[in-house]
């Protein structure tokens, strides 16, 4: 906390009490709102003793009560991308965040992303090879959460990793959380997977289903999410066909968003629930020169 | 003598920390420019210049091709009871800024007087601001008419007229999506600027606002000077427009 630097070195006792009936009102925004247990926030880690030299998976548990959710890295038409600030022993250093596959939050004429319910924002940390011991790992986090409103939320947290040499041990409270994440983090796909067209003003995304390694479900329907902000339509609905070999989703590009690029996650479901894959391919332009030379002409 | 300095050191470090903007403690995490609106910079002026010149040569030809960045017109209730339209107000610069009282995005702008000060500032320059509330009737956050004198009173509103339109028409026909959102009209009635208040979303304290990019004062500043508009559209931040639902769809459930 910024301020507690400013205090004299010895401020008398009516400051204390001042400062306690004052501060509430200075520290909280949204102390107006009458609100509370929206959602509840624990940094984790997947394993209770880790090797050196090795990584461990850790992450920021979000509780949402009902109706509430926080957004994705792409919050869609409004909302905001929780942030986490990390602090890391000497030596330690950790991945980018792994965001598993979101939902679409819907509120007509806007579209959203984000989760609800529970989810966890994971990254690993690399343990330096020689270290022995507790190893705090430090996260300062800081979320949006809304339902029909939204109110901005701070903690800062903390979890240790013991650091030894024994074999690593499961931390059992957090194993469902952790498996979930592993299967709704979205994985990479086999080279031609993903093709993105350009025609008639939409984007045309082709999926090859056999590059996927798995059987796609046709209900609920496969979709896709832009992983860049302003790059697509939001709330247009995209138009899927299944094939018996590829998928197609029509999506609407955002109003000025001419992207060279298609990227973001496709979502699926699959026989064994619900699965994600990492999209990242060009747009290809497909060109129309007898069309062209049609208009021009007129 | 030393107990007297302490006194005043203590007092003048709570006046400090009670002076402090509300949302210091609660989201002073330095903007990452990653999360930060993506702003598009255009060739700016182009397109307004086009769409005069066509109106000037043929009305027809622009019927043909509307100018997609031409303001759709329309009239609204404003708080005083009034009706305002858009046409009677066309020949000067009109500022349109998507408001909810409720909204942490929105406060946080009003809180330190700074969307005031902005609201001041262009309308003594000669511009219209023109202060618009979509929330729907049935959202905790709706105010009534009298609501609005009140709020508009007690935070020093400046803008010129404050508009509620509550059955979201305006809001849709603009595709307002957040609050706040800036959108700004030449005296020909074409948009020039359409997007966020500003380029710090995470930015809550005062002095993280305050140095933050400002799209208002840019654009505004730049083309009160007669230069084109430096910015054409950034992605809005903040809370959704709580637009009056359509259909009975459910609205917070999450699909897919």
């Amino acid at each position: 906390m910024k301020h507690r630097k400013r205090r004299p070195p010895r401020p008398p006792i009516w400051a204390f009490i001042l400062l306690a009936a004052t501060s509430t009102a200075a520290e909280d925004p949204g102390a107006e709102d009458p609100f509370g247990g929206e959602v509840e926030v624990t940094l984790i880690a997947r394993h209770k003793t880790v090797r050196d030299a090795s990584t461990v998976r850790v992450a920021v548990l979000f509780q949402m009560a009902d109706e509430w959710h926080i957004y994705w890295q792409n919050p869609g038409d409004s909302g905001l991308a929780p942030e986490i600030k990390w602090t890391l022993p000497n030596g330690f250093k950790i991945s980018k965040l792994i965001w598993p596959a979101p939902h679409r939050l819907p509120a007509e004429p806007l579209m959203m992303y984000g989760y609800d319910g529970r989810c966890l924002l994971a990254a690993d940390v690399k343990v330096p090879r020689g270290f022995r011991g507790a190893a705090k790992i430090k996260a300062s986090v800081s979320w949006l959460v809304c339902k029909d409103v939204c109110l901005s939320g701070k903690r800062d947290l903390s979890v240790t990793l013991n650091v030894g040499q024994q074999e690593p041990t499961v931390d059992a409270r957090w194993k469902a959380d952790f498996a979930r994440h592993d299967r709704l983090m979205p994985g990479p796909s086999a080279k031609g997977a993903f093709r993105a067209i350009a025609r008639d003003g939409r984007i045309r995304l082709a999926v090859h289903r056999a590059a996927l390694g798995k059987k796609l479900s046709a209900d609920p329907k496969p979709g896709f999410f832009p992983g860049v902000e302003e790059m697509l339509n939001n709330a247009a609905p995209q138009k899927v066909k299944l094939t018996d070999g590829d998928v197609f989703l029509t999506l609407t590009p955002a109003r000025g968003g001419a992207r060279k690029r298609l990227q973001g996650v496709f979502v699926a479901h699959t026989a064994a629930g619900r699965r994600a894959w990492r999209v990242d391919v060009p747009v290809e332009r497909k060109k129309k020169i007898a069309a062209k030379k049609k208009e021009t002409s007129r | 003598m030393k107990r007297l300095i302490d006194h005043a050191a203590a007092l003048v470090a709570l006046l400090a920390l009670v002076a402090l903007p509300a949302g210091a403690e609660e989201t002073p995490a330095p903007t990452d420019p990653q999360a930060t609106p993506k702003a598009e910079k255009k060739p700016a002026g182009k397109a307004e210049k086009k769409a005069d010149d066509k109106k000037a040569k043929s009305k027809k030809k622009e019927s043909v091709r509307p100018n997609p960045n031409r303001a759709p017109l329309f009239t609204l209730g404003a708080t005083d009871k009034t009706n305002w339209a858009l046409k009677d107000h066309l020949g000067k610069w009109i500022l349109l800024e998507w408001t909810n009282p409720g909204c942490p995005f929105v406060k946080k702008h009003y809180r330190i007087g700074h969307m005031q000060a902005l609201q001041k500032a262009y309308t003594d320059k000669g511009a219209l601001w023109v202060t618009i509330c979509s929330t729907n009737p049935n959202h905790r956050d709706f105010r009534t008419a009298e609501q609005w004198q009140k709020i508009a009173k007690d935070q020093g509103l400046a803008s010129s007229v404050v508009l509620l339109d509550a059955d979201g028409k305006v809001g849709r026909l603009y595709e307002a999506r957040t609050t706040p959102q800036i959108c700004i009209i030449n005296p020909q009635g074409i948009r020039v600027y359409d997007g966020a208040f500003d380029d710090a979303p995470r930015a809550f304290a005062k002095e993280a606002i305050m140095a933050a990019k400002n799209y208002v004062t840019w654009v505004m500043d730049a083309v009160l000077a007669k230069k084109a508009s430096p910015l054409r559209r950034s992605k809005p931040y903040g809370c959704s427009v709580k637009y009056q639902k359509k259909n009975k769809k459910k609205r917070r459930k999450s699909v897919n």
